[in-house]
């Protein structure tokens, strides 16, 4: 049981930068139905303006600084390539997200170059040892901002005047307008916020392991999180984010020794199963129409 | 004045382009206007003649572009058709691949009609659990189906032989050995002719008009009739065995399957064949995979003409140039290449007095 402990705080912290990541790809889905395939990407353009920016900055400004350009790109995603398909099949905009998903491939390793980068700095370390077990400075400061962040989100988006706005477009977008919701700015902002939460997980991870293209498949996660939460959870995606976080450090702990490798696939099964029990998740809103 | 325009413009459409199908039987001809025919049949003699004017390397091409076609049409079932998304499609190509490197020599033939069969049964698989709710779900599942089949494809030894994967020894029929592009090249005819054609008429039957009705509006298809997961999961299944044939002929061509020739991005590289061809056509699948195909070529000469330095990064100068064309023609020409043409006909349909 000792020897598990190390595992699950590294799920844990994990976990915490999935819920992040899905969060924002949930809210995304709630607010316009789309299915960013591109969030993954969101996160290697967030850690790679981290890092260019740490070249100039002490670290915790160079994250800082990184978060609005971030905002700004993910609404310059909106309106470049979403709201121009306003009123296309909405698979129309799953696969420019898709397209758009490759091009932010190739392009960002066309600029930064193939191979992986180290930031210069380091956040302030806040490891600790607590009963013989050391918990990572890199769990403490994941822990640190994902779980207020992404309560206060939640908190933001049942009480304040702006997430109640979200949620009415999310419900009818048309009846939202029609109500004279400025819905295009509410949306962008959706996409913004999303982008942002994004590179925030970028960031951090940029300050554990560094900055390489394999970062993707770290972003790749967050459909295993929202289908385990439920794709129209927002709440459920932080739950299922430290839940897949766990499961993946059990997977570790116990099956590696039998199945190598398995760990990496183990997302992907969760899904299956998901989908083959509880389409709508654990915390989804369970869909009568049949359509 | 008038007058004569439109006699000319009706005599040409009739004889060139027809505008409107009106009867049953103009609406389930291959080619609807007698220059059309006309057209099919020197397209098909063509095509059985192409390996006596081409050499080595153009006919290695060709044979990759005419199961490219193939694949991408079985994607265009899917997408253009009943408008779902797979992201999955190489993974199912890679299925009826290692598939087919069981089967082979004389019993080639029926590796790939073996590994298209059980692409589809697996497309089933996976369609069953997520057509039960919406389209996306889907999406994600094939995404999730690509990582499995590649953690398969690398670790499940005693089929896939690994990282180092399978080689094949050529196929034989009736005692003739395929082991050039050019002999291949028939094989791939046998498969694709005939797939091709019933892709083509699928889109006239009652299932093919269902696919439509769902993908146009999923509501009204079920008030209509439809029985919605049923007409999901056929044009999955469908296109999974279009993927399975289509991978199982790639084997043959590269006499050898890996792990790396089905990632994530030949997924996406098909999905932009279906985008870029547009339109759910059988037209659009060819013209689709030609212009994919061919784009990595001119990439290569492209980058190459820049310099050594730009050249060590083919792949991702290739991503760009997938997702930017997947982009402008979702954004510019939803209709595609076909609607493209479309647009040019109709111009000189109309073309001396256009009002």
């Amino acid at each position: 049981m000792a020897d598990l402990l190390p595992y699950l705080i590294g799920g844990l912290a994990n976990g915490a930068l999935y819920g992040l990541l899905a969060l924002g790809f949930v809210l995304v889905f709630r607010a316009t139905s789309v299915v960013n395939f591109a969030i993954g990407e969101f996160l290697l353009v967030g850690a790679y303006l981290t890092y260019t920016f740490a070249l100039l900055l002490p670290l915790p400004l160079a994250i800082l600084a990184a978060l609005p350009l971030a905002f700004l790109f993910g609404v310059l995603v909106e309106r470049g390539f979403v709201r121009p398909l306003l009123g296309r099949n909405v698979v129309a905009v799953i696969m420019a997200t898709v397209g758009l998903a490759a091009a932010l491939d190739g392009g960002v390793q066309l600029l930064w170059g193939p191979d992986l980068k180290y930031l210069p700095g380091s956040l302030p370390d806040l490891g600790f040892e607590a009963g013989g077990v050391y918990v990572s400075s890199r769990a403490v400061w994941n822990l640190l901002l994902a779980l207020p962040l992404g309560l206060g989100l939640l908190w933001l988006l049942r009480k304040s005047r702006y997430g109640i706005l979200v949620r009415a477009i999310s419900e009818r977008e048309v009846a939202a307008l029609a109500l004279g919701i400025p819905t295009a700015r509410i949306l962008a902002g959706v996409w913004g916020l999303s982008a942002l939460l994004a590179t925030l997980a970028g960031a951090l991870l940029a300050v554990a392991s560094g900055v390489g293209y394999n970062l993707v498949f770290f972003g790749l996660k967050v459909f295993p999180v929202a289908i385990l939460g439920g794709l129209d959870a927002v709440g459920g995606a932080l739950v299922a984010g430290f839940l897949l976080g766990v499961l993946e450090a059990l997977s570790q702990r116990y099956l590696e020794a039998y199945l190598p490798g398995f760990t990496e696939a183990l997302p992907f099964v969760v899904v299956l199963l998901v989908l083959l029990v509880r389409p709508y998740g654990l915390f989804g809103e369970r869909q009568i129409e049949r359509v | 004045m008038y007058a004569l325009s439109k006699r000319l413009t009706d005599a040409f459409s009739r004889r060139f382009a027809r505008a409107v199908r009106e009867t049953y039987r103009e609406d389930e001809a291959y080619a609807s206007t007698p220059l059309g025919r006309l057209a099919l049949y020197a397209f098909l003699l063509l095509l059985l003649l192409l390996p006596l004017l081409l050499g080595p390397y153009p006919m290695y091409v060709a044979t990759l572009v005419a199961i490219g076609a193939l694949s991408a049409l079985g994607l265009h079932l899917l997408v253009g058709g009943a408008g779902q998304i797979s992201l999955g499609h190489a993974a199912f190509m890679g299925v009826g691949a290692y598939t087919a490197s069981h089967l082979t020599g004389p019993l080639a033939p029926l590796g790939v009609l073996l590994g298209g069969g059980i692409a589809a049964s697996l497309g089933l698989l996976l369609g069953l659990p997520s057509l039960r709710i919406k389209g996306v779900y889907l999406a994600i599942a094939t995404l999730a189906f690509q990582f499995l089949a590649d953690y398969a494809f690398k670790t499940w030894e005693a089929v896939t032989g690994g990282i180092r994967g399978r080689t094949l020894p050529p196929p034989e029929v009736l005692g003739l050995v395929l082991d050039t592009p050019e002999r291949l090249w028939y094989l791939v005819l046998l498969f694709a002719l005939p797939l091709f054609f019933y892709g083509k008429r699928l889109l006239m039957t009652r299932a093919g008009r269902a696919f439509r009705a769902v993908r146009d509006n999923d509501l009204s298809a079920r008030v209509a009739g439809v029985d919605l997961t049923r007409a999901k999961l056929l044009a999955f299944a469908l296109s999974a065995f279009y993927a399975g044939v289509a991978g199982g002929l790639l084997a043959q061509l590269y006499k050898a399957v890996t792990p790396e020739y089905f990632p994530l991005s030949v997924s996406i590289q098909y999905l932009a064949m279906v985008i870029v061809g547009g339109a759910g056509t059988v037209l659009g699948a060819v013209l689709g995979a030609f212009f994919v195909l061919l784009i990595p070529e001119v990439l290569n000469g492209f980058v190459g003409a820049l310099g050594p330095e730009y050249a060590a990064q083919l792949a991702a100068w290739r991503n760009v140039a997938f997702g930017l064309l997947i982009l402008a023609f979702l954004v510019l020409e939803p209709l595609g290449l076909v609607g493209l043409w479309g647009r040019v006909r109709d111009y000189f349909r109309t073309w001396p007095l256009p009002y």
